[in-house]
């Protein structure tokens, strides 16, 4: 489905250059959940982008599909840790943007969009501007946004990132149940490694300066699953020590000093 | 503020706007705190003048103006002038804030262009305007069309300054975002960089109606035959005080109507902002 392939990117900075991606290689198959994890500045925010075709590899290419991808893919589905909802359109005009942007009328695409709001729950919120929506609403409406686009691949970057735990909780429950439904290939980017075991098939784990794959762990949790309840399952103690070691041999993870 | 999640909750019963609007209330005190200032300045003025601590022949007085600006109305000779200014003021603010708009957003929109262009930029908006006027009398006449370009010449750089700015300022995630979605260059511009700049934009729209104002009047004081610009020279010139102030009087009322209706634009392109939600 997805392919990564000795993919190299560098960065020049006043301090000089930096490798960003130092010849990254793996494959996503096609309904994965692949979640990329490591501390920060380990690129991982840029190989989203080089998937996406926002930015290009200086070596390398990714293949979605078997196609190169050169320019932004009509196929990948992109959302971020912040909210990036227009401000000054509604909630519906929000979800209904991509579908505008590629020139589907709107008698066309308000159907999309209702089935959309009613399939996120936010169907009482239809006219709401983002201001007046909670952290959870707006990602939900930004998830509606990208699936109204109707990608084979969603790429998400720390989308839960800003939110207050009990909202993150939700919202991973959600995300497992909406993918039921909708049965997508995902590439996922979080440093919280719990929310990395959860959702995933296969975590990839990554080190920084210069960016490289460290290893990759199948997580063997059944589906369908719940957030809470994989918590309780007796082999998430040792996957997490297992990642854990991947990102941070020395013991502290990254992500407990936070 | 109290208005913040008004559509979100609009499904709830609205048990207190019944009982009591607070928003209505506050009106109410509006109103009758701008009569209040508006009576007292005038009682003050009055007062002052007929106890002879100011000079009549300085600073006129309310009654007087009043008198002049009833018989102006009566004759009818107010809404001529008033009508000249009015469309002078109109006219020099349109043709400049979509000149000054598009071609702020052209800048925006180019790289190099906008470097290239702007000691030049800088050169002609340090210039005084009203010191340009006598050349657009030169160059457009006495009529209108000098007025017009003296106005539109102020309100261009301000609108140009606030859009280009507004759209140099849009935040680089939406962009990613929005150009993830699929969207062309000129989407972007036109979908994200120009609405996100609208704030921008409007605030430059509000000043402009006040600088185009100025510029009018300095085009009537410089050459002009008719217009409230002109009244005003004119009565200056015959040591006619209570002419200057009935012209002084009516083009605060005219500001003041201006910027009413730009406020209600307002209100409405930036509704999505949570200041202005309603």
């Amino acid at each position: 489905m997805l392919e990564i392939m000795n993919v190299r990117k560098s960065f020049s900075t006043s301090q000089g250059s930096f490798e960003a991606l130092d010849d990254v290689s793996f494959k996503v198959a096609e309904g994965e959940f692949v979640t990329v994890v490591g501390p920060s500045g380990c690129g991982k925010s840029t190989l989203l982008n080089i998937v996406a075709g926002l930015i290009q590899p200086d070596r390398g290419q990714v293949l979605l599909r078997g196609e190169p991808v050169r320019d932004v893919s009509r196929a990948t589905g992109y959302t971020f840790q912040q909210s990036t909802l227009l401000p000054w359109r509604t909630v519906r005009d929000n979800v209904g943007l991509g579908l505008e942007l590629r020139g589907v009328p709107l008698t066309e695409r308000q159907p999309v969009v209702e089935r959309l709001l009613e399939q996120v729950g936010l169907a009482q919120f239809a006219d709401a501007f983002p201001h007046q929506l909670s952290g959870g609403m707006a990602k939900r409406a930004e998830i509606a946004r990208v699936l109204a686009i109707d990608p084979q691949v969603l790429l998400m970057d720390e989308p839960f990132g800003a939110l207050d735990a009990q909202t993150k909780v939700a919202m991973q429950n959600y995300l497992l149940h909406l993918l039921q439904n909708f049965k997508k290939t995902v590439l996922f980017i979080t440093h919280d490694l719990d929310e990395a075991l959860i959702l995933s098939d296969r975590v990839i784990t990554m080190r920084a300066r210069p960016g490289r794959i460290r290893g990759e762990h199948v997580i063997p949790l059944p589906r369908p699953r719940d957030a809470r309840q994989a918590h309780t399952d007796h082999r998430f103690p040792d996957m997490l020590r297992a990642i854990w070691d991947d990102i941070e041999p020395s013991g502290t993870p990254d992500q407990v000093r936070r | 503020m109290n208005n913040r999640n008004s559509s979100a909750t609009s499904n709830q019963p609205r048990a207190s706007v019944t009982a009591f609007d607070p928003r209505r209330g506050r009106l109410g005190q509006l109103v009758w705190g701008r009569i209040a200032v508006f009576v007292a300045v005038v009682t003050l003025w009055q007062l002052a003048v007929g106890l002879k601590w100011l000079d009549a022949y300085f600073v006129s007085s309310p009654g007087a103006i009043a008198l002049r600006l009833w018989q102006l109305v009566i004759s009818g000779r107010l809404f001529i002038h008033l009508g000249i200014t009015f469309w002078e003021v109109v006219l020099g603010f349109l043709v400049g804030a979509v000149l000054g708009v598009s071609c702020g957003m052209a800048m925006a929109a180019g790289r190099i262009v906008p470097e290239i262009l702007d000691p030049y930029i800088m050169a002609l908006y340090g210039l005084p305007r009203a010191a340009l006027a006598p050349l657009f009398v030169v160059w457009f006449g006495i009529g209108v069309a000098s007025k017009v370009a003296v106005g539109a010449s102020i309100v261009f750089f301000l609108c140009l300054f606030s859009t280009y700015s507004g759209m140099r300022l849009t935040d680089t995630m939406l962009l990613q975002a929005v150009k993830a979605l699929g969207a062309t260059k000129r989407q972007l511009l036109f979908k994200v960089r120009v609405p996100y700049a609208m704030p921008w934009i409007i605030a430059g729209l509000k000043s402009s109606v006040g600088m185009a104002l100025i510029g009018t009047i300095v085009g009537e004081f410089v050459a002009a035959s008719r217009g409230i610009g002109w009244y005003i020279a004119y009565a200056g010139g015959s040591y006619d005080t209570t002419g200057v102030m009935v012209g002084l009087v009516v083009l605060g009322v005219m500001s003041v109507v201006l910027n009413a209706l730009l406020r209600r634009v307002e209100a409405r392109l930036l509704k999505w902002k949570p200041e202005f939600a309603v």
